[in-house]
This record gives C-alpha cells, structure tokens and sequence, in this order.
C-alpha cells in the first residue's frame, strides 16, 4: 500500500504489548477509533485492551483491503467522469471474493473477530462476520450446530421436551 | 480442553448473538432453543421477526401435475403447510418479547384459505405497529388489501417493500394505496411484482406521496397507469421496471427500466430503457420533458440507454434532446418485416442531428451499412469522443454488387475516429450472404492503429 509521508501514521497497541502502525485513514475504518481521534486530534497512540496481536492484525488486514479497494473505486471514478457499471461490478465481486477468503477461519476466531468488529466498530467486519456465523448455523440440527461451535447440551430431557412442546412446528424438519 | 475444541460463541454477549439470530429465518432461530441453555430463551428477544412459508416446506415453484391425484395431494400439503405455519406464527408473535423490532418480514405468497391470510396479515400488521418496527415487508396474497391497510400509518417504518396480489381487482390487483397514508418516517418504499400488475393513478400517487414526507427512494414494479407526474417528485432514487405508463396526451410507454439517482451538488444520472411504439409527437415532448424534470440540470453525465422500436418518422425531435448522452443504441425497424418499410427515413435524420459530444458507445442495428454509409459517416463526425461501435449489418435488402468498394470506405472512414478503441461489427445469421459480406469486411479491411475490430453474427431479435 502506498503510504504518503505527509499522512499520520497511528499505532495501535493490542492486548499482549504488541504494536501496529497503519495511517490514519486505515484506523478511521474502526468507528471507535475514529470518535478518539476526533475527540483527542493529537493522538498517536492508541491502546487497545481488548484484542489480541493476532486479531488485531486481521482486523487491520480488512481495513487495509476495504480502503484501499474505495480508494481505487474513487480514482477510477475521477479519471473518467463516472464510474463505468461493469468495472464497478467487477470490482465490487472481488472485494467480496477476497471477504470469503478472509472468512476461511475456525469458529473460535470468527468468534473472537465478531467482538473485535462490535468492539472496534467495524460495521462491514461484523457484518460480514455475523453473516458467516449465521450461514455455520442455516440448515443444520441441533447436534450438528452443537458440533460446529463445540457447544456442550446441557439441556436435560424434560426441559428438551418442554421447548417441544411449547413451540409447536417449529423443529420438524422441512423437505 | 484444547484451545481450538472451546464454546467461545457461547461467550459471546446476548447482544451478539441475538444479533446473529436475526440473520436467520425465524423457524431457524426458534430451532437454536435445542441448542444448549445459554440459546433457550434467546429467540424470543431477536430483533428482526422473518417467517417465510418455504421455511414449512412450501413449494413457491409452478407445480406440473400429471394426474388429478396429483393435485389433490398438493391441495392436501399446502392445507397442512398453511396450518402449520400459522399456528407457528401465532406462537412466536404471542411468546416473544422484543417491544421494538428492526424489521418484521412475512412472506406466503399462496395460501388456500384466503380469510386466514386476512388474520394473519391483520396481526403480522398489528405487531409491526405495536413492536415499532423500523422494517416491513410482506409478500402475501390476500384477499383485498384492507387487511393492510394500517400499515400506511406506522410512524417507525424507515423502510417497507410490499409484493401483494388482491384476489378482488380483476385482472389487477385491486388499489393498493389506502385512503390514508401517513409514514412520517418512511426513507425507502419498495412495490414489486407480484402475480398481478398493480394499478396506479395520478390521486393514488399524490395520496401516496404527500403521505410520505422524508421519502427518498421510490421503487416501482409490474405497475400500470397514469403515474407519470411521478417524476416531478422530488426523491433521491426513483426506479421503475416493467412499467407500463399511460401518458397525459395519450399515448402509452412500457419503461423496462429506468432509474434516476439525483445527489446534490454533483451531476445526477439517470439510466433508462424504453420501448415505445408509434410515437406522436406530444408523447416525444412529455417523454423528452419528463425526463428533463428528473435529471437534466447537468447534461454532462447523462447516461441514456436507448433501445427503441419505433417508427424513424417521429424520433428527429427525441434524437436531438438526446444530444448529452454517453451511451445511445437505435435499432431501426426493418429488422421486423421482410420489406424496407422505413427506407430512408433514419438516413434524412442522422444527418440533421447537432454535435453528440459525451457520446463513447454507439451501437445501431437493423440498418444496412453498405447501403447507407454516408450517413453513418456524417454521424460519427460529430461524435468526436467515440470509443466503441457496434454496426449491427441488416443487408437483408442490400443489393449490393461489390461490397467490398463499400465495406473499404468504411474503414477510411472509422481511421478518422481519433478516440476510437473497438469495433464490432454483426452481421445477421440468416443473411443470404452473410459469407460475401464477411469476406468483403475483412478484405476491405485497413489496420486501424490501436482498435480492436470484431466481427460477429447474430441472430435476428424477436419483435
């Protein structure tokens, strides 16, 4: 990525001590970091308690991508007047190639990306998030979603039997 | 437990999970109660409610019946899917607990008890009100649209797309806009295709829109009428496919699509295909001046995408108004009948037009090239910024000798076209010598320094 040396450059501190430098118009991707350095102009580092090194990098990976693919969209658009349509679709389908790469990750750390993207406020990253774990959840059983995400039943029989019966319908299978 | 084998989704706050829930069907998300305690009760608190019939097995494809065993087993099944479904629905809406919703979705586009449907869109109604729901969208058939009427008088929707068949209206769906709206916070409404087309008047708009004080995209579908003042609203989107418009002086346009996207301080666009056939002259002036309305204050960056059927007689006035475009496709009529029925009347009016200065594509059909050259020629003089070119060669008609004379004064020609990057040039299947004109085109041929030349057979299009 082309980094011009008059931008500001920010450092972004994760849990574990590590540090980051991403520019500022990368950092103002997360909601919340960008309502600090509204709030606080002179700011340059930022710690982040609540991610990890290895979360943070990849929250920083997207943000990185998703600039730099509006960046590209907007020079395009001002060399030629307007935004050609199929250009713009191609574009737009790689970008969302490249979101479906980036989900190809176990369900722990979509889980611990989800908090990040709520805690960071990266509204596109918990979208997108959110979305893969819903698609883990669609079509599936119980037990096989308890499989998926390692969750452990802890409902006893009469409770099961209980939900049976209190929500009629609702656990037949649909061909 | 090894790091990669722990529940961390169970960690999550309710707040996302809930979040998550909300981008499932609601039958799927009620399903997540089996799931462990930490999922029990948390359906009844997602934000978004999203009952879908298919979700009960409901089959939405067009069914083939061979026998009439057949078709009483489908009626069967769909009785016990629609029974189920209601039952379910009613279950959930009386069990959850949400007081505000994002967004309530119900969709059964068939069902076979009709009065039922009236219930159920009545209380799928009444707790979009009650729950405030920012979102509603209903695709349902019903039997008037009385049932939903309230609806038009929520003070939360934000958003709302509607795709319901009245059993009442004939051959339409009977007046979908009741008499009173008032959505004081609708931004986006949506009325899509459903079995029937949907009727729109002139005070069914007005009603409509002067309910809907902070609307900003409108999007139409399968709607006839007179609606055409529509464009003099002032809305940041306006869409309309597959309408059918009945225009003020007479005259009727089927819009196949148009979209207009007006922002402030930069040039609106607007795109548009149209089919009119016989066009007087009034019609050419509303249709010119209506979309004058909409987005013509920056001529720059009007792009209009022009396919017309229409008789060449008439469109001199519609082709000089189209002057700004970047984009313009003509197809003249001939390729319909077998004759040349408007010889010569594209040719007197292609020479007469002014400069098409933003014009980058340029694709004209149903025309005899060989024929008619010259004119083509003087057009593509004034289109100094031409960069691709589509010549659709009819011939059919073409007498022509020795095309190759000709085909060779076209390429001097197209040399001249400083901006021009690619060629294409079709020629029709069914020609009784499609091969000699091939073979004339490529010989005739000129390399032309940095275009990238096509050459193409087609098909003929149905009329």
């Amino acid at each position: 990525m082309a980094r011009s040396s008059t931008e500001n450059m920010i450092t972004l501190m994760s849990s574990d001590g590590e540090e980051f430098m991403v520019t500022e118009k990368v950092a103002r991707e997360c909601t919340t970091i960008r309502n600090m350095l509204e709030d606080d102009c002179v700011i340059t580092n930022i710690p982040l308690p609540n991610v990890t090194s290895d979360i943070l990098s990849m929250v920083i990976e997207y943000c990185m991508e998703h600039v730099a693919a509006a960046e590209k969209a907007a020079a395009e658009t001002a060399e030629k007047g307007s935004s050609s349509a199929p250009a713009a679709a191609k574009a737009n389908k790689d970008l969302e190639e490249w979101d479906k790469a980036f989900m190809n990750v176990d369900v722990y750390t979509l889980c611990d990306l989800i908090l990040a993207a709520n805690y960071l406020n990266v509204s596109g990253l918990l979208d997108l998030t959110i979305q893969t774990a819903a698609n883990l959840i669609k079509g599936k059983s119980p037990e096989q979603i308890r499989k998926t995400f390692h969750i452990q039943n802890d409902l006893s029989l009469e409770e099961e039997e209980k939900i049976r019966s209190q929500t009629p319908w609702a656990f037949e299978k649909s061909e | 437990m090894s790091y990669d084998e722990a529940d961390r989704m169970s960690t999550l706050p309710d707040e996302l999970l809930l979040h998550i829930l909300s981008f499932l069907g609601t039958k799927e998300a009620v399903q997540m109660s089996l799931v462990s305690k930490r999922w029990m009760h948390l359906w009844a608190f997602v934000p978004c409610l999203n009952f879908d019939i298919e979700e009960f097995g409901f089959m939405d494809e067009p069914v083939t019946f061979n026998n009439l065993v057949g078709l009483i087993n489908y009626m069967r099944d769909s009785s016990v899917i629609q029974a189920k479904f209601l039952i379910f629905v009613e279950m959930v809406l009386s069990r959850h607990k949400s007081c505000s919703l994002n967004t309530f979705q119900i969709r059964y586009p068939w069902m076979p008890e009709y009065d039922r449907c009236s219930d159920l869109v009545r209380t799928g109604v009444r707790c979009a009100l009650r729950s405030n729901a920012r979102g509603f969208s209903l695709e349902a058939l019903i039997p008037s649209v009385e049932s939903c009427a309230p609806i038009f008088t929520s003070q939360s929707i934000e958003e709302m797309c509607l795709k319901i068949s009245t059993r009442e209206g004939g051959d339409f769906n009977a007046e979908i806009i009741p008499e009173v709206v008032n959505l004081p916070s609708i931004r986006v409404l949506q009325l899509k295709k459903s079995m029937k087309p949907t009727q729109l008047d002139e005070t069914s708009i007005t009603r409509l829109l002067s309910g809907c004080p902070v609307l900003e995209e409108l999007f139409l579908e399968y709607c006839v009428g007179k609606f055409s003042s529509i464009f003099r609203q002032k809305l940041k989107i306006l869409s309309l496919y597959d309408c059918c418009m009945e225009l003020p002086h007479g005259g009727i346009v089927m819009w196949k699509f148009y979209r207009a996207i007006i922002k402030p301080n930069i040039p609106s666009t607007v795109e548009s295909t149209f089919i009119v056939d016989f066009l007087p002259n009034v019609l050419l002036h509303f249709i010119w001046s209506s979309l004058d309305g909409a987005a013509m204050d920056s001529a720059s960056s009007f792009i209009h995408h022009f396919i017309q059927n229409l008789n060449f007689g008439n469109c001199n006035d519609l082709l000089c108004g189209l002057c700004s475009v970047t984009m313009l496709e003509l197809c003249s009529r001939d390729l319909k009948s077998d004759f040349h029925q408007d010889h010569g009347v594209l040719e007197t009016v292609l020479p007469r037009l002014g400069e098409f200065h933003n014009l980058r594509n340029f694709s004209l059909s149903g025309w005899c090239t060989p024929c008619n050259f010259n004119q083509v020629a003087s057009f593509l003089q004034k289109a100094p910024n031409l960069e691709n070119l589509t010549l659709c060669d009819c011939g059919r008609h073409c007498q022509m000798a020795d095309p190759e004379t000709y085909y060779h004064i076209i390429w001097v020609e197209l040399s001249r076209c400083s901006k021009l990057k690619r060629v294409e040039i079709k020629i029709l299947t069914d020609h009784i010598e499609a091969q000699r004109f091939e073979e004339a085109w490529v010989s005739g041929r000129t390399e032309l320094e940095n275009v990238e030349v096509v050459l193409s057979e087609y098909n003929a299009p149905v009329m």
